[in-house]
Order: structure tokens, then C-alpha cells, then sequence
């Protein structure tokens, strides 16, 4: 505490409250990369959920039925589902990482 | 305008032996002929001894065997042939180089190059001095067909022929290649190979896929005879690697070596003569297996052999790839339909364009000699592939010929083959599927591997197991329950078991409890009735795809694209804010005290909020469903981050924070996480200010400095030792210095 002032409160830029004004706004929030894993019901989710919890992911669960993970970390849930004896239905093309550095 | 020749086929007939007279030959041919020939060189005259029998009578007696050949084999064409065909053809009919008989045929007349059909100044001596007679059409005249026909003896060769053969046992088919390349790569797809640090296949990696593999000639598995320290066998799994590679159903990915099921199931249902035609590309192509070193191996123990030869990291086949392709252009050429003797067929191969072939393996390391090469192509590439076949004559000669799909793989016109028809398979109550190969398309046993394990394979019949484990797998790699139940009823000699369908439909029923799309996005809105209307439109647009919005909620559905335009428009026709999970992030979060950050939970990717739960404690009291705060709790900080915990959570916040994380935060994590940054505090200080460099360097010279300046700070300012201040006002009065009363403007 610096002597002679009171107490402050440190910010990052832009101000806080500018975004309790955009708040106001409710945005409509595009999640780019994910996959989803889609559940038949509760009970099949928390069977996936114990059988990748080794796995340290990123995984948001929404709901009862479903889970999302950052798309280039599904290819790792779907090894250790598969070396389970788990092979789920997968759907649409795997994610090509970018190699390239960026400029 | 070319003129118009009589004929191109037969005999060298008179009218057309006018023509050229007119518009081909130069007259020094004119002049050769008629020495040749022994008559007049008039025109008139040489057109009357083409079919002047008397004019050049033969002898049979007088013939070489090599001359008898070359007649027997323009007769057998019909008076004219193609000079490299007819040498070519002679080679490959054991009768050696031809090149010099040609020749001394064509300097006594009694073969005629014929000009080609732009050549208007054809020089038959140049042709000869040249040797490129070759590239001439070659023709008998009718006189000497003529006289041929009269003395049958002259044409009595020893014309080899090999009617009565036995085809080798120890040969590979290019159906057996390909059973061993989809169980290599299948086994592959499930259990990737491991490569050694130098690019060897991993033996007990390697063994896991090996051991149901048929070696070159085997009837059934190699499986308990599996010996990877016995360098053939390692050496014929490297190539069946190297082969699989080029051909795109194996690459190397770090450490192993993968397949994709797309590429295994394009391959494997392309056309058969498609996918000969890559086999044929891909042998040329082979870079990480040499045949040379394949036939040196064989003399050798694994000790003895180089680990290069099986490094799937050292491009050691590269070198021949030009031999090869040379190689395979001369078998095309030569159309090797028919039984040859192999000797024979190395000895077309030696002698055809010998200089390209010296050329393009000197490049090569370790000494190889052309008939080398040629030899270890025929016995290991052309064999271990089935593009050649192999037998045995009554007197144990050795011969070889394209085999159909060889053929096919060279582009060599008329080489279909039929389509197996009727059943292949018989499927078991007890879920095994019986294969007999001999009439099994390849497509079938791809499916069968997607679906199942392969348990044995002897005797031309493959007995596959379908398991609970084994179909889901094969369903998760794109096959379904009706289809493989219709796959099974169409190739099998009896119905699909009702139990054995009923259980594959139970299976897939399991399989689809679970769903993953790989990739999508996210849509999230705090208002479900407007997000039911944003959602509405999404759904309507894109209707006409194959995608679709799946709700998770009265806030969040996914899409399962993520470059639909729709989405895009969405974005664009409300307020957005588009983040990504697997790019750079966001900058979402705020500081709003020391080491607590807000955000508003609907604006986290997934990474931050994950990342946020393990780094964080989250402040209840004072979060709302839209603002939370988060406690950064520094024993958490160090468990997430046990190496490097200062600047893995400083990159952490720095990529999330707008402006980069706020220094004063920066500050308090060092202090919290390594040790606070040190500063000293002096007070009632005396500091001199100079307003140019060169005065305050004379202040710093001057002798009483070390008594009178306590720091130095920059170019231009000094701190004064506090008990120097008489000191300082002496100083000032020496040397004339006047004080300012205001700081300079300028400073350093």
C-alpha cells in the first residue's frame, strides 16, 4: 500500500463497467472449435464423463445429455473410448491442426 | 503436302518402293541399293528387283542361326517390323543381341529401312553409322520373302517354346498382396506402428500385425512361424510397409506409423484396374525399401544386415526409382504375355537402352552392376508384388510373364478381368464369417476387417469373427448395421442368420448411445425467446444442407458445421461475439482487485472457463448469474502449473486480459508465486540536473566526485551525498555552474 493513499482497486482496460454496458446489449455468443458429445441419457454421460476423466480435458457440460471439449482434444477422447471398447458414432470431418507458425 | 504411300504393312511392294524412290530416300540410298543389290542405280531398274527373286538369291547354308531368326521373325509379321521390336523380341526369345545382324542384313540389301513418313532425305548409311536404323521400320522385298518361302530350311530355328509349365510355388499373386496390405493396414488403423528412434519398425509392435500375414508363396498365415529376427521375414513386412506407404494407406506420424479408414476405404473399393494402376506407380515409387539390399539380405543374418534397409525414415529405394521405372517400361513395351525364359527377360532388360540403366544406378550407393538390379527387380519387386508370374519348363527351365493384373498394372491394353461373380462368404449362427479369397472382392474384405477380427487364414479361405467390440468399431468408422447386414446377405452363399442380423442392429442401437460431432460451434444466448427466433432462422437456412442445429437448451444449441454462411449471417444480424476453444482466446476477463478477475460466464470459451475452475476460487457473494468473480488462489495456481507456475499463469491471464494483464497484477503474482520485486525508498534527496551530456560527464570527472555524488541516474542526473552539500556550493562557485530554477525541458 502506497503511503498517503487510500485503497485502489486495480483494472484492466477498458473500464468494467463499460462491459456491464455491453452486458445490457446480450450478445449472441459463436463458440468456434468445438465438438460435441452428444448422450442417449444421463446415465451414458457420466459413464463417458469417468471413463476420459484421466484425460485432464477442457469439458463443459451442458444439461443431462451433452459435453463439449475443444475440437483438437477429441481425437484423444475418442482413443481412450475406443481402447475401452467404446466406439461411439463420430460424425463430421476429423480437425486438420494448423501446422503453421503464425506471421 | 506428305505424299501418299501405297502401303505401311508387308512386304517393301513396288509401288511403294516408287514412292519413296520419289519422296523419301536420298540418292545416296538410291546408290547403296543398287551396290547392294548389284544393278543399275536407276530408279526403273531397283523398282524391278524388288521382285526379281533372281536377284538376290539366298543361302540358306551361308545364314547365321541369329540371321535364320531375324527372317523367321519378319516372315512371322509378315515381311516388315519395327527395328527395336524385332531386336527387342529376339532378346526376349533367347537369342541375344540382335543389333549387329540387323545391320549386315540392311548393308547387303536384303533388309530395306523405310523412311519415315516425314523423312524425305532418308540416308541408309547415315542409318547404319548411326545405329538408328533402329527407329526404322525394317521390310522385306517380296523377292525375298519369295525366296524365304522357297527355302523352308533357311527359316528351320530352334524357336524356343514353353508350353508345359509349372507355375512356381514360392511367388505371390497381387490378390495376395492385397490381403496382406489390408490386414497390415487394418491391424495398423487399430493399433498404430511403432517406429524406433532410427525408423525401424518397433519388432513387438510390428509382431501384433505380422503374425497374420501370408509370406510370398504361403497358402495360410505365417502366425506361430513368425520370426522378426529372421531378416526375410522383417525384410518382406518392410516392403509390404514401403509399399503401403506409397500407395497412401500408411504414413508416418511422429514416432508411428498410421492409417486413415478414408484412405483405407477409398483404396480398397477403388476399381480393380484402378487400383492396379496405382500398385504399378507405387512399386516404381517405392523410397523406403531397395530390392537390391533385399537380395543381399538374403545371404545374411539380421545381425549382420543394416538397420537402414528396414529404416522407414531412410529413403533408400529413392535412388532406384528411374531403374525401376525403366525396368517396367520395357516389360510394357515387350508385353511379356507369354512365357519367357527369366534369363531372357533380364537380358532384354540389360541390353535395351544400356547406358540410361549404367547411368542412373551410378548414382547409387554400394556398387551395382545393371543385370544386378534387374535380377533383384525380377526376383524380389515383380515377384513379391505378383505383377510377374513365375514357372518351371519340362527341362527345368526358369521362365516368367505378366501376370492378368500385371498386366493391368502396366496399362497394357486388353487386360480386363472378369468381375468374381456369385457368393464369397457363408456367415455362422456362431458369428463367424467363412471367406473363400479365391472369389472374394477385395471391397468385401475391407468391409469384414472394418467390422471384425480376422481369426485364420489358411488354404485360400479367411474366417473372420464379428464381436460386440469389433462391429461397434466398425461402425464407428462409418459402417451401419443394414448395410453390412445387406453386404453379408449379397455375398453369401445363404442368408444372413436371423439371430446374427438381429444382434447387428442391437449392436449399432448401442453404438449410437453416444454421438460426437467433431466439429461445430457453439451458439449461446441469454435470452431464450430471442435465441428460439435466432435459432428459427439458423434451422431454416440451413435446411438445404446436411447440417443441423442441435438445442442444448433454452440458451445453447450447436451447429454441426462451422462454415455454414448461416452461421456467419447470424453473427452479423445480431450483437455477437465470436470466440474460439481452439485458437487464441478471447480476452474476456477483467481485473477488478488485486488477483480477482470478473467475466460474464456466457462470454468464456471452454479452455478459459476449464482453466478458470483450476486456477480460481469463484466469489459467491458477489457473483450474479451474469458477473462472477474469481479469486485467484495461488496453491491452486501451483498444483495446475507445478513447473513454471509464475509464467504459465502470467501467459495465461496476458492472452485473456484486454491491454494483456494489468502490471500492478503482474507485480503481486511475482511477489506471490516467486519473490516480491525489491525497491528502496529514499527520501529529502539532492539531485543535479545537468542539460547536456558533455557538462555532466565534466561533473562526473571532476576529482571531488566520489566525496560529493552518491548515484548516478542516466546521462544527466546525479544524486548529491546528503553530508556534501558545503561541498556542492563550492563546487558550483569553482567551476562557475549556474542553477535553474524549473527542471530542464529536455531530458534524456
Amino acid at each position: 500500500m502506497v503511503h498517503g493513499t487510500s485503497h485502489r482497486r486495480e483494472r484492466s482496460a477498458p473500464d468494467p463497467s463499460l462491459r456491464y454496458a455491453t452486458l445490457a446489449q446480450d450478445l449472441l455468443v459463436v463458440n468456434h472449435g468445438l465438438a460435441l458429445m452428444l448422450c442417449e441419457d444421463a446415465a451414458i454421460l457420466e459413464e463417458t464423463l469417468r471413463a476420459i476423466e484421466p484425460l485432464d480435458l477442457h469439458i463443459r457440460r451442458i444439461g443431462d445429455l451433452a459435453l463439449l471439449v475443444p475440437a483438437d482434444e477429441i481425437e484423444g477422447v475418442l482413443e481412450t473410448l475406443h481402447a475401452q471398447g467404446t466406439f461411439p458414432r463420430v460424425l463430421g470431418p476429423q480437425l486438420i491442426p494448423d501446422t503453421q507458425e503464425a506471421p | 503436302m506428305r505424299p501418299d504411300r501405297p502401303s505401311t504393312s508387308g512386304p517393301l511392294a513396288a509401288d511403294e518402293f516408287r514412292s519413296l524412290l520419289e519422296r523419301g530416300y536420298a540418292d545416296t540410298s538410291v546408290r547403296f541399293l543398287a551396290r547392294a543389290w548389284r544393278c543399275e542405280p536407276g530408279a526403273e531398274t531397283l523398282i524391278a528387283a524388288v521382285d526379281d527373286t533372281g536377284q538376290r538369291p539366298l543361302d540358306p547354308a551361308a545364314l547365321t542361326e541369329l540371321e535364320r531368326a531375324v527372317f523367321w521373325l519378319l516372315q512371322e509379321r509378315g515381311g516388315r517390323g519395327r527395328g527395336e521390336n524385332l531386336r527387342r523380341d529376339l532378346l526376349l526369345r533367347g537369342f541375344g543381341e540382335s543389333e549387329p545382324t540387323l545391320a549386315s542384313l540392311i548393308a547387303a540389301g536384303l533388309l530395306i529401312p523405310i523412311p519415315a513418313a516425314a523423312d524425305h532425305d532418308c540416308d541408309i548409311e547415315v542409318l547404319l553409322e548411326r545405329g538408328s536404323f533402329l527407329q526404322h521400320d525394317l521390310a522385306l522385298t517380296p523377292a525375298t520373302l519369295a525366296n524365304l518361302d522357297a527355302a523352308p530350311d533357311a527359316l528351320n530355328i530352334d524357336v524356343p517354346t514353353f508350353n508345359d509349365v509349372s507355375i512356381e510355388p514360392t511367388v505371390s499373386s497381387v490378390d495376395d498382396l492385397e490381403l496382406n496390405l489390408l490386414h497390415l493396414a487394418s491391424l495398423i488403423r487399430r493399433d498404430p506402428l511403432k517406429l524406433n528412434k532410427d525408423g525401424t519398425p518397433n519388432r513387438r509392435s510390428l509382431a501384433r500385425a505380422a503374425r497374420g500375414i501370408s509370406m510370398p508363396g504361403q497358402l495360410g498365415e505365417v502366425a506361430g512361424d513368425l520370426d522378426l529376427h529372421d531378416p526375410r521375414q522383417l525384410d518382406y513386412l518392410t516392403f509390404l510397409a514401403a509399399l503401403g506407404r506409397e500407395l497412401g494407406i500408411l504414413g508416418p506420424d511422429g514416432d508411428r506409423y498410421r492409417t486413415g479408414d478414408a484412405a483405407l476405404a477409398e483404396h480398397f473399393h477403388a476399381p480393380g484396374a484402378e487400383r492396379d494402376r496405382r500398385l504399378g506407380e507405387a512399386l516404381q515409387r517405392l523410397r523406403y525399401w531397395n530390392e537390391v539390399e533385399s537380395v543381399r539380405l538374403a545371404e545374411m543374418t539380421l545381425r549382420g544386415a543394416d538397420d537402414q534397409h528396414f529404416s522407414q525414415r531412410e529413403s533408400t529405394g529413392e535412388p532406384l526409382i528411374g531403374a525401376r521405372g525403366f525396368v517396367l517400361s520395357v516389360l510394357r513395351r515387350a508385353s511379356v504375355r507369354e512365357w519367357a525364359s527369366v534369363a531372357a527377360i533380364t537380358e532384354l532388360c540389360t541390353q535395351i537402352d544400356r547406358q540410361y540403366l549404367d547411368r542412373t544406378l551410378a548414382k547409387m550407393a554400394g556398387q551395382c552392376e545393371p543385370a544386378q538390379f534387374i535380377d533383384a527387380m525380377i526376383e524380389r519387386t515383380l515377384s513379391w508384388s505378383g505383377l510377374l508370374q513365375f514357372g518351371r519348363t519340362d527341362d527345368n527351365q526358369r521362365v516368367a510373364r505378366l501376370s492378368p493384373r500385371g498386366a493391368r498394372a502396366l496399362g497394357l491394353e486388353g487386360s480386363e478381368i472378369p468381375a468374381p461373380q456369385g457368393g464369397c462368404l457363408i456367415v455362422q449362427p456362431n458369428f463367424e464369417v467363412m471367406v473363400f479369397l479365391d472369389n472374394a472382392p477385395v471391397s468385401v474384405l475391407h468391409e469384414l476387417y472394418r467390422v471384425g477380427e480376422r481369426r485364420k487364414l489358411s488354404d485360400r479361405v479367411a474366417t473372420f469373427q464379428l464381436a460386440a467390440e469389433s462391429v461397434q468399431r466398425g461402425y464407428s468408422l462409418g459402417a451401419s448395421a443394414t448395410a453390412l447386414v445387406e453386404l453379408l446377405n449379397t455375398f453369401g452363399h445363404t442368408p444372413v442368420p436371423e439371430a446374427v442380423a438381429f444382434q447387428l442392429n442391437d449392436w449399432e442401437r448401442v453404438h449410437q448411445r453416444l454421438t460426437i460431432h467433431r466439429q461445430g460451434v457453439l451458439l449461446r444466448h441469454p435470452d431464450p425467446e430471442r435465441f428460439d427466433m435466432i435459432i428459427g432462422q439458423l434451422e431454416h437456412d440451413l435446411r438445404e444442407s446436411s447440417h443441423r442445429a442441435i438445442r442444448l437448451g433454452a440458451r445453447d444449441a450447436f451447429v454441426t458445421t462451422a462454415d455454414h454462411d448461416a452461421i456467419r449471417r447470424a453473427a452479423e444480424a445480431h450483437p455477437s461475439l465470436t470466440l474460439s476453444s481452439t485458437g487464441a482466446p478471447t480476452r474476456t476477463l477483467y481485473f477488478v482487485d488485486p488477483l480477482v478477475v470478473m467475466a460474464d460466464p456466457y462470454e468464456l470459451d471452454v479452455v478459459t472457463q476449464v482453466e478458470l475452475g483450476h486456477l480460481t476460487d469463484v466469489l459467491e457473494d458477489e457473483s450474479s448469474p451474469r458477473s462472477r468473480f474469481f479469486a485467484l488462489n495461488i496453491e491452486k495456481i501451483r498444483a495446475r502449473f507445478p513447473d513454471d507456475p509464475l509464467d504459465q499463469i502470467v501467459a495465461f491471464l496476458d492472452a485473456r486480459c484486454p491491454g494483456g494483464l494489468p502490471t500492478g497484477q503482474a507485480l503481486r503474482l511475482q511477489a506471490e508465486l516467486d519473490r516480491p520485486a525489491r525497491a528502496h525508498l529514499a527520501e529529502e534527496l539532492i539531485v543535479l540536473s545537468f542539460e547536456d551530456r558533455l557538462s555532466a560527464d565534466r561533473f562526473a570527472g571532476l576529482e571531488e566526485a566520489p566525496d560529493l555524488i552518491e548515484r548516478r541516474l542516466g546521462h544527466l542526473h546525479f544524486v548529491i551525498a546528503a553530508d556534501a552539500r558545503d561541498l556542492l556550493d563550492e563546487i558550483l562557485e569553482e567551476t562557475g555552474l549556474t542553477l535553474h530554477k524549473s527542471p530542464f525541458d529536455r531530458d534524456e
